[in-house]
């Protein structure tokens, strides 16, 4: 049982489409708003990714920061080309990011990712 | 008397202040008005006002509601909610910040609606035409900052003595002060706002402002 006073507000990123692979490449696909009243903080609920990566399985690494500063919030998943790849809230480690989340594919041989997650943003 | 501001606690109830015939004791910055309700009824929860579009990590301007103004005479009990993800501060009228600390003026968003599912902790009061106004801040691009209030409506009118109790209670204060003769209106009026100021007749005090906003100086 959750409690309601420790509950975020569920919120989409847009859709990012990762066409470079690389941590210098890394990628905003959640901003972490800084315009809130206290400190905000977002912890990833959902991934839904869709390969363009023609006949290839990639790893997304997901994480904050970009090129030496990226750190990964959660272990790479796999990509499979032409199959959707989606992890719900029970299958991912509810870590919190204080910053904004990036992404980026670890390498990519043709085409490209489209990138959407779901955060539940909590604010102090 | 029953009812007093900020009453549902542990419910998802939200009780009007005052009932019918029940004494109204209004604050509206350096006012005191004292009134008699004769009419109430609810507002189910509606778009008092939609702030439009903002975008990312904007604050919006400060936009008076006219919406939730009332009629002469009338005073509004709301209780209300950002629908869209945006913090949003109350001012009451727009130059008194309402819910204000001294470092810091408290902002509600959409998640008061799990955190205090009743909302008594937005609660406020309008007086007649004295409109609230709100203050958006957007942290992601929002393409609506809508705003949902729900409440009462009270119709009231001046404050005459109605029940058998009140006009005792005004009969005997004439008495005390020695005034003889048929009591006017006007002086009945008057002395029972006396009564209910020094608290022999029972009110409801309600705020219907910031407290003072920029007209009290606070150390």
């Amino acid at each position: 049982m959750t409690n309601a006073l420790l509950e975020g507000r569920r919120v989409p990123g847009p859709v990012v489409n990762l066409a470079l692979a690389a941590a210098a490449n890394a990628t905003a696909i959640y901003t972490r708003p800084t315009a809130y009243v206290g400190t905000t903080s977002a912890i990833l609920r959902k991934i839904l990714v869709r390969a363009n990566a023609v006949g290839a399985a990639v790893w997304l690494q997901i994480g904050t920061g970009v090129a030496g500063a990226f750190a990964n919030l959660i272990p790479p998943v796999r990509v499979m080309d032409n199959l959707d790849g989606e992890w719900q809230e029970v299958e991912l480690p509810a870590v919190e990011a204080f910053a904004t989340i990036t992404a980026f594919p670890t390498t990519l041989p043709a085409g490209s990712l489209d990138v959407q997650i779901e955060v539940e943003e909590r604010r102090g | 008397m029953e009812g007093y501001p900020f009453k549902s606690i542990n419910s998802l109830d939200m009780e009007p202040v005052a009932s019918m015939y029940h004494n109204i004791t209004i604050h509206y910055i350096r006012q005191t008005i004292y009134r008699k309700v004769i009419f109430t009824e609810p507002i189910a929860p509606f778009q008092c006002i939609d702030l439009g579009a903002l975008g990312v990590g904007a604050t919006g301007a400060l936009t008076n509601i006219p919406n939730l103004e009332m009629y002469d005479g009338e005073l509004g009990q709301w209780r209300w909610y950002p629908l869209d993800n945006a913090q949003v501060r109350l001012y009451l009228p727009s130059t008194g910040s309402k819910q204000d600390l001294k470092n810091i003026q408290p902002p509600i968003d959409p998640t008061i609606v799990s955190t205090n599912p009743s909302l008594n902790m937005t609660e406020f009061f309008v007086w007649q035409d004295n409109r609230p106004a709100v203050q958006a801040i957007a942290g992601l691009a929002l393409n609506a900052v809508r705003i949902i209030a729900k409440g009462y409506r009270f119709m009231t009118l001046a404050l005459y003595p109605h029940t058998w109790e009140e006009k005792q209670m005004v009969k005997r204060l004439a008495s005390e002060k020695g005034m003889t003769g048929k009591l006017t209106l006007s002086q009945e009026k008057d002395l029972m706002e006396e009564l209910v100021a020094e608290r022999r007749v029972a009110s409801v005090d309600v705020w219907a402002s910031a407290l003072g906003g920029s007209s009290v100086t606070r150390a």
